[in-house]
Formats: structure tokens, C-alpha cells, sequence
């Protein structure tokens, strides 16, 4: 296990680099007539990835955290400061280099319902990737596309492959939307709330999968969640971000463990709890 | 609520097919587009029919065939069902023509701005900025010219017009409407997640317009088709009528003008009655048959009635 | 009288007509509530725990009916009342925060119209300035500054939309308030606040509550007895300590086990398979719905109907394999 990462790596083991990135959003006021930006949505942000970790990016509705994966997936532009991949300048990518980096990083959204479209085919959506970057001959495509799918826990894939994302549940929802994000085999995969819209006992065989990719195939993952605990229990490292800032930034157990800044110690103190058989000797040992 | 999961078990079509089995139930539960649905068959059964009469004695030609008894518009008989024109012609098999030509004239002007009109609304909708602001600019001016006018003037100009240069005219003063539509929904489409899986998967421009959108908007398109054919029968018929529609086809409008024009407007009510019933008849057929399909596309509009399909 | 429960709800089972045929969204559903106490219904989406919510509002959408089963509210029985009789009922004894209640809003009228809207449609003869001064004490008792009363729905957060729709809720004093989901969608932050001003209502005015949520921590919060639904039945009841200390029924166990809190530990790598959702077996009518997904399960749970066990005067659960001591 990774222990305490807070000291500043070698650049060679950091994967993703943000740095002091800012993004405003142009909002019109009418009563002015003029468009002027508003308070920044992503404000100085830094943060350091290494390669091999999950770090888990946790903030409220409105906090900026899915704005910066935007950013970083080059969804939108950024207004200053700069983001590298590896060796890429994200900022800068244009063409041929965009889509040699589009194979390294992917991403897993958060609403399954939305994020495929309803005319593919499970086998037309998880393949559409490899079309894309011409990888592989028919043969090999449905080999590549039957792999990532098992790998997603979708088995048998054939059984899928005709089917239509109507037809599936929305955990075998984001069960495809895995496999399409693994069939490029990408280094880096920022995964948006995953399982927020997933029931209890569906987001957990999720987070296993999650967990599986990672372990297997050493995929970096920047983890977007409100939820501290799904955090907890899934990133090695994560930075609190708040009205576009990011706030803290530390290794998981630390932070929750001792949180310095009160917005931390606020959703620590917000989150449910509750005594129930499976912490109850932890519980007692801590009494 | 539960029945969700079950309706998935045994059904095991592409969406596509989803989309034509709702459409077909709602129609079903539809009586307007049932009703709509009728008209066009018997309408359909007509434009085909309209190359028997020829085939069975040459003065039953529409255009050509003059019956060697009559000159002069008679009513209804066994010879012609319908009656005649005033120098003899068959007014069923002129009113089976019009039907083809209603359909020709309607589909393929209809299609023409549809396709005119997609291309536009995504264009404008994907790019945005100035680009959009050119295109709307311009849809907004073709809008709100007087087509019928334009065209008229352009007649004027131009001499007699062939039947497909006035398809080509209606198709170029109809496509804004059809390009605001697509617009507006390219613009929520662009907005929904799968949009940005694409681009994170590294499809490019053109792939995410043709491969990702435009399968989502062709259902919007496909409605619009239908009104779109509506008002290009009516722009064909007024044209005619008006005595600029083209003089070597038999078109409903055309058959109203010869009425007219033969001062029969109120002595031979067997010949103008047919033509502009079924000017009205099919106009109302596809405009119901839009609204039905208005409904199944847009699930707000369904009434309480059809609940049961959205939560089965 | 402390001992009569004010709600009571028997063998209720409910009905969906669908073109597939009829579908029983919730089977034999029993429990009492008293006043200023807390239950929880949870349970997987599609498990009709928000249709039993309806029910109880006598809002069930038009294909939906109550096939058997009582739901007497004091001494009302819900389902003899007409119409009319039930909605003059409605929102003066039950109200519901409705799932989504971002929506519920009406976007064209100001916040405080809408509740003052819902206060003289069931006290016609209140004054507009009586109505008025109510709306206020409203928005205090939920924490929203009086000064936006006139403001719209898109000019509040979404908590402050979360408390207004409480506040209409809470408009005509009902006895028991029925909460969907009523923190989807929220912050944790903001949840925590949503959660103690529920409590808070339950306590101080002696609010009977049901709280309907697919996440067992926000019942934790809020609730003294808890319902675990699955597939539309009650599989599990009992009070809330007993509920999480000794789950019974292997899909409690599960439930509880997918919670990821703060305090507990998730072992990823000791259970790395992965739950398949595809159901192993065909289950019989009647049988356990969840004997195809169950690890204890035998032949017996698919074949045979289950029967109610009780573990304590309290605590009972719908499960074949569960041995009690009354045995």
C-alpha cells in the first residue's frame, strides 16, 4: 500500500499535472448589457497525480470538481495555468496528438442513462472506440470488445452484444460504459460519481470492478465524488475542493482522521452514521 | 415501476424498433392517427390505381384522352363515373393523377427541405457562435418571405414552371422552420453525456454529427416531414390554381383552375367538388397523421389515457 | 391515547395493470406508526417502496389500485373515503415531500404564493394577511430568511428548495409526513441539515414521519423502526438498532454490508467477485425473490412461500433459513 504521498514525488512517477488552472464561466447579464465573467467555477487549482494511485477529487454540488475533469479531458478550455499528461501539454494538443491522447485517458460518467447512446448496440458502443482509432481487423475488435466486457463484469458479452441500453438495468448500464472506457486499455481513467445513481448493493460490485481494473491493470484513477466515504474506501489520496478552491489535499486516511479546514471537518461531521454489526467491535475498541 | 425490468426480458429490439413498436401502439390507441393513417392508404390506393384508366381505353388519359361522344361537362354515368370536363375528359382518372401528383409533389419537397433543414439546424447548433448566428440570421429572412409570393413572381418572371422546379422552390422557402427545430435539439443533444464520451473517445467532428447525432434527431425530422408535405400540397395546389402550376401534369389545384377558368364553378359541382375534397382530405390526413406522431415523440403531449404505456 | 397508533396500515397489497398484465408493486405490507415516531422504508429503486408512499396519499397513478388491505389513519379508513373527502384529507392529515423536489416547484409564481396557495386552498376563510404571517412562521420554522418569500424558485439553492418544499409540506399541520427521497440529489452538508430539521419536526410537534430513501443512512438518521423492502414485499422490521445490530435476512445483511461509512472498513480484494445480475434459477411465485441473488439459499426457498419469524416482540423477518427461538 501507498502510504503518506504528501511529500512532492520525482516527476517521473507523476502521471497528471494541473497547475494553478483556472476557469471562468461568461455569464450574460442583460441589465448590463454586456457578458463579463463571473467568480471562477475552477479556481488556482493544483493537484499532482502519480501513476498507480486513485485519488479521490471530493467536493459538493457546485464545487468545480467536475468541471476541472472537463478541463482535464480537454472537454473545454481553460482560461490559465496548465495541464500535462506525462509529457503532453494538454492545453496545446491539436490533431493527431488529441487523439493519441484521447487512448490514455477516458473517463466513466456518472449517469448511465445519459452517457450511451440509445441507437448503438451494447457491441456497436463499447467497439465504437476501437473504430475510432482503426485498432484491429472484425476478428480482433470482438475479441478486444469481449475481453474489456468480461473484464466489466458483463458475461457472457454475446448475450449483450445485440442488445440496446434500454434493455439493461442501470448498473449493467455503467457495467457498459466501463467496458468502453478500458477497451482502448487507457493509463489514466477519471471516473464522475460512478455510483451515484446506482443503488446501495449495485455501486459496491461497482466499486469492486473499479478496484479490479485498477489492481490488474495498474490504471491511474481520479475519483469525482460528494461522498466522503465511497472516497475513503477507494483512493489512497484525495484533495477536498470548495467553491472552485481546492482546500486540502493529503493522503485519505489523514485527512479524515484530522481534517484541518473547517469546510473538511463539516462534511465529516455531515455524514451519516450509524452503529451496525459490522463496526461494532471497532466501535467498542475505540470506548 | 417494476415491470421496467420485465418488459426488457422479452423484448429484444434494436431502439429503433422500440420506437416504431410505441409508435405503433400509440397509433393504435390514436383515433386521429388511425384515422389519418386510413386516408393515406386510400389515397396511396389511388396514386396507384391512376395508371389503370389509360391502359383500358386511351380517352380515359387524364390529359390526352377526350371522349369522342362528349364535349361538354357531363355529370356522373357509367361510361365515367365521375363525369367529365368540358371537352371530355375523364375527371376520376384526372382526380387518381392528382393523387400521384399530390404524393410526388408533397414527399418529395417535403424530403428535400427536411434534408436541407437537418443539415442547417445541426450545422448551426454543433458549431455555434458566429456560425450559428449566420445560419439563423439567414433562416429567419427565408422564414418570414411570403413563399407563395416569391414564387408566384418568380413564375411571372420565368415563364411557365415545370412541376420539379416548383418541388425545388417549395423545398427552398420551407427548410428555416425545419432548421430551428433541429437546432434546438442538437443543442440539448449536445449537452447530454454520450456527446462527450465521443469526444473523449476521440471521434471526430463529422462522425460525432453523423454517426452520434444525427440518428437522434431523424425521428424530430421524420415528424417534420409530415407537416413539411402538408404545405407543400397546399403551396402546389394554390400555385395551380392560380394557373402557374405546370401545364402538362394533372394536379388537383390544376383540376380546381380549369373550374374556374370554364366558368363551371357553380354549375358542375361533380367536378369541383372531387378535386377539392381531396386536397383537403389529404392535407388533413398527414397533418393528423403528424400529430400522432407528434405524441408518440413527445411524451408531454401524451394524455393521461396513455400513461399506462409510460409506465408499463 | 398514547397506545393507538395513528396510522395502520394491514395486508396492503398493491396493483399495477401494464399491457404485460397485472403487476403487484407491494405485497402484504403491515405496520403501525404512532405519533412523533420515525419509520424507514428502504430498499432498492423499483421496489415499491414509493408506491406504498402514494398509496398512503391516495395518489396512486390511474393503472395502480389497492387489490386487499387496510390504511386507517386514526380512525379513518383511507380507502372507504370518496374522492373528494380524501383530498380534503390530504395535506391536512398526511403530506408528502415528494422525490425530486427540485421540481415541485412551481417555476412562474414566487416561493411564498405557492405555500400560501396551499394554505387557503384548505382554510378558505384564513385572511390574506393571516395567511401571510403563517407563510412567515413557515419559512423561519425551516430556516429560510424571510426576505426571500417573495423571491422564485431558480433564485434559491437547492437546499433552500428542499426546505420550502418542508415548509409547504408543513403548511396545514399534518399528522404524519411522508418524506421520498427527500435528500437525493443534496449534499452531504446540506442532507445532514435537511435530516435534523425532519427530526426536529418529529420531535417538537409530534410528527409522525415515514422516510423513504434508497440509502440506509439517511433512515439511520432520521428513523426509530425501519421496513426493508425487496421486490415489492417487507422483508425485514424491527427498530433501528436491532435492525443494524443482528440483520436477519441474508438481503439486510447485504444491504448493510454495501453501506460505505466512515467508521467501517470494505475489504475489496477478500470479495473480488462480482455479483452477477443475471438470475441464476427461476424462482416459483410466491417463493423468496430473493433466493436467486441469496448465498444461503436451498430448493426450499424457491419453491415455497415464506412466513414471518419473529426475533423479538419487535424485530421479525420474512425469511425460510432464519431460526428463532420460538421453534
Amino acid at each position: 500500500m501507498i502510504s503518506d504521498q504528501d511529500r512532492i514525488q520525482s516527476p517521473a512517477d507523476i502521471i497528471l499535472r494541473v497547475e494553478n488552472v483556472v476557469k471562468a464561466y461568461e455569464m450574460r447579464h442583460f441589465s448590463f448589457g454586456g457578458s463579463h465573467k463571473t467568480s471562477p467555477a475552477v479556481d488556482n487549482v493544483t493537484i499532482r497525480i502519480n501513476r498507480g494511485e486513485a485519488f479521490g477529487l471530493v467536493g459538493g454540488s457546485g464545487s468545480g470538481k467536475t468541471t476541472l475533469a472537463r478541463l482535464i479531458l480537454k472537454l473545454e478550455r481553460f482560461d490559465a495555468g496548465a495541464i500535462h499528461f506525462e509529457d503532453l501539454n494538454v492545453g496545446k494538443l491539436k490533431g493527431p496528438s488529441l487523439k493519441s491522447f484521447r487512448r490514455k485517458i477516458q473517463m466513466i460518467p456518472q449517469d448511465p442513462y445519459q452517457s450511451l447512446n440509445p441507437y448503438f448496440s451494447i457491441f456497436e458502443t463499447v467497439a465504437e472506440p476501437l473504430v475510432i482509432h482503426r485498432i484491429g481487423d472484425d476478428k480482433a475488435r470482438r475479441r478486444i470488445v469481449e475481453n474489456a466486457m468480461v473484464l466489466s463484469g458483463l458475461t457472457p458479452a454475446a448475450d449483450y452484444y445485440d442488445r440496446y441500453p434500454h434493455q439493461l438495468s442501470g448498473g449493467q448500464r455503467q457495467r457498459v460504459a466501463i467496458a468502453r472506457a478500458v477497451v482502448l486499455e487507457p493509463q489514466f481513467i477519471i471516473a464522475d460519481e460512478p455510483t451515484s445513481m446506482l443503488d446501495a448493493s449495485i455501486s459496491i460490485a461497482v466499486f469492486k470492478l473499479l478496484h479490479t481494473i485498477k489492481r490488474r491493470h495498474n490504471v491511474t484513477f481520479l475519483f469525482i465524488t460528494h461522498d466522503l466515504a465511497a472516497a475513503r474506501h477507494f483512493c489512497e489520496r484525495i484533495a477536498v475542493m470548495h467553491r472552485g478552491k481546492i482546500i486540502e489535499t493529503g493522503a485519505t486516511e489523514k485527512i479524515i482522521g484530522n481534517p484541518q479546514a473547517p469546510y473538511t471537518k463539516a462534511l465529516i461531521a455531515a455524514q451519516p452514521r450509524f452503529v451496525s454489526f459490522r463496526n461494532i467491535g471497532k466501535e467498542s475498541a475505540k470506548k | 415501476m417494476q415491470s421496467k425490468t420485465e418488459t426488457g426480458k422479452h423484448e429484444r429490439h434494436s431502439y429503433r424498433a422500440k420506437l416504431l413498436i410505441d409508435a405503433w401502439r400509440l397509433f393504435h390507441d390514436n383515433l386521429i392517427g388511425r384515422i389519418g393513417v386510413c386516408l393515406l392508404i386510400v389515397f396511396g390506393l389511388m396514386a396507384l390505381l391512376s395508371y389503370i384508366p389509360p391502359h383500358v381505353d386511351p380517352m380515359y388519359h387524364p390529359m390526352t384522352g377526350v371522349d369522342p361522344e362528349i364535349s361538354y361537362a357531363s355529370p356522373p354515368s357509367t361510361r365515367h363515373w365521375l363525369g367529365t370536363d368540358n371537352i371530355g375528359r375523364d375527371i376520376l382518372s384526372q382526380l387518381l393523377t392528382g393523387a400521384r401528383v399530390a404524393f410526388l409533389v408533397g414527399i418529395s419537397s417535403a424530403f428535400i427541405s427536411i434534408v436541407i433543414g437537418t443539415l442547417i439546424g445541426i450545422v448551426a447548433a454543433y458549431w455555434g457562435k458566429m456560425l450559428d448566428g449566420l445560419l439563423m440570421r439567414f433562416a429567419d429572412m427565408v422564414m418570414v418571405m411570403p413563399s407563395l409570393l416569391v414564387i408566384l413572381l418568380l413564375s411571372v418572371l420565368f415563364g411557365q414552371l415545370s412541376i420539379w422546379t416548383i418541388v425545388i422552390l417549395i423545398a427552398l422557402f420551407r427548410w428555416p422552420a425545419v432548421a430551428r427545430v433541429i437546432r434546438s435539439q442538437t443543442l440539448s443533444l449536445k449537452q447530454r453525456p454520450f456527446i462527450d464520451m465521443a469526444r473523449v473517445a476521440g471521434a471526430s467532428h463529422l462522425r460525432i454529427i453523423f454517426r452520434h447525432i444525427l440518428p437522434n434527431v431523424l425521428p424530430m425530422a421524420l415528424l417534420y416531414m409530415t407537416f413539411r408535405i402538408t404545405s407543400a400540397i397546399i403551396v402546389e395546389a394554390a400555385l395551380s390554381f392560380l394557373g402557374f402550376g405546370d401545364p402538362n401534369t394533372v394536379s388537383w389545384g390544376m383540376m380546381l383552375q380549369w373550374v374556374w377558368k370554364t366558368g363551371h364553378m357553380f354549375q358542375a359541382p361533380y367536378w369541383l367538388l372531387p378535386p377539392g375534397l381531396c386536397i383537403s382530405f389529404m392535407t388533413l390526413s398527414f397533418y393528423m397523421m403528424g400529430r400522432a406522431m407528434e405524441e408518440v415523440l413527445d411524451p408531454r403531449l401524451r394524455r393521461v389515457r396513455n400513461a399506462k404505456h409510460a409506465a408499463a | 391515547m398514547p397506545n393507538m397508533p395513528l396510522l395502520d396500515v394491514q395486508n396492503l397489497t398493491i396493483v399495477y395493470r401494464t399491457n404485460a398484465g397485472p403487476v403487484i408493486a407491494a405485497e402484504d405490507v403491515c405496520f403501525t406508526l404512532e405519533r412523533g415516531r420515525a419509520v424507514g422504508i428502504v430498499g432498492e429503486s423499483g421496489c415499491g417502496k414509493t408506491t406504498i408512499g402514494m398509496a398512503l396519499m391516495g395518489l396512486l397513478p390511474e393503472n395502480g389500485f389497492v387489490q386487499q388491505g387496510r390504511i386507517i389513519i386514526e380512525d379513518t379508513d383511507l380507502l372507504s373515503l370518496t374522492k373528494p373527502a380524501l383530498r380534503a384529507l390530504r395535506w391536512k392529515k398526511m403530506a408528502m415531500i415528494f422525490q425530486a423536489a427540485m421540481n415541485a416547484l412551481n417555476p412562474v409564481h414566487r416561493v411564498g404564493d405557492q405555500i400560501a396557495e396551499a394554505i387557503q386552498t384548505h382554510y378558505p376563510d384564513y385572511s390574506a394577511d393571516k395567511t401571510r404571517k403563517e407563510v412567515a412562521a413557515l419559512f423561519d420554522l425551516v430556516d429560510i430568511p424571510r426576505n426571500r418569500i417573495d423571491d422564485y424558485p431558480h433564485q434559491y439553492s437547492g437546499g433552500m428548495k428542499q426546505r420550502a418544499v418542508i415548509a409547504m409540506a408543513l403548511s396545514c399541520k399534518p399528522d404524519l409526513i411522508i418524506a421520498d427521497e427527500p435528500t437525493t440529489a443534496l449534499d452531504v452538508i446540506v442532507q445532514d441539515q435537511i435530516l435534523k430539521k425532519i427530526k426536529a419536526f418529529q420531535d417538537d410537534m409530534n410528527i409522525a414521519t415515514i422516510v423513504i430513501s434508497h440509502d440506509i443512512g439517511v433512515v439511520s438518521e432520521v428513523c426509530d423502526n425501519i421496513m426493508v423492502m425487496y421486490k415489492g414485499r417487507m422483508i425485514e422490521y424491527g427498530k433501528c438498532e436491532e435492525v443494524f445490530m443482528s440483520p436477519a435476512h441474508p438481503y439486510t445483511v447485504a444491504l448493510l454490508s454495501s453501506h460505505l461509512s466512515l467508521d467501517s472498513t470494505y475489504d475489496f480484494q477478500a470479495d473480488i467477485e462480482n455479483i452477477t445480475e443475471a438470475p441464476a434459477a427461476s424462482v416459483l411465485p410466491g417463493a423468496c425473490g430473493y433466493a436467486e441473488k441469496c448465498r444461503h439459499a436451498d430448493v426450499q426457498c424457491f419453491v415455497q412461500t415464506p412466513a414471518w419469524r419473529h426475533l423479538s416482540s419487535t424485530h421479525r423477518v420474512l425469511c425460510l433459513k432464519v431460526v428463532t427461538n420460538d421453534q
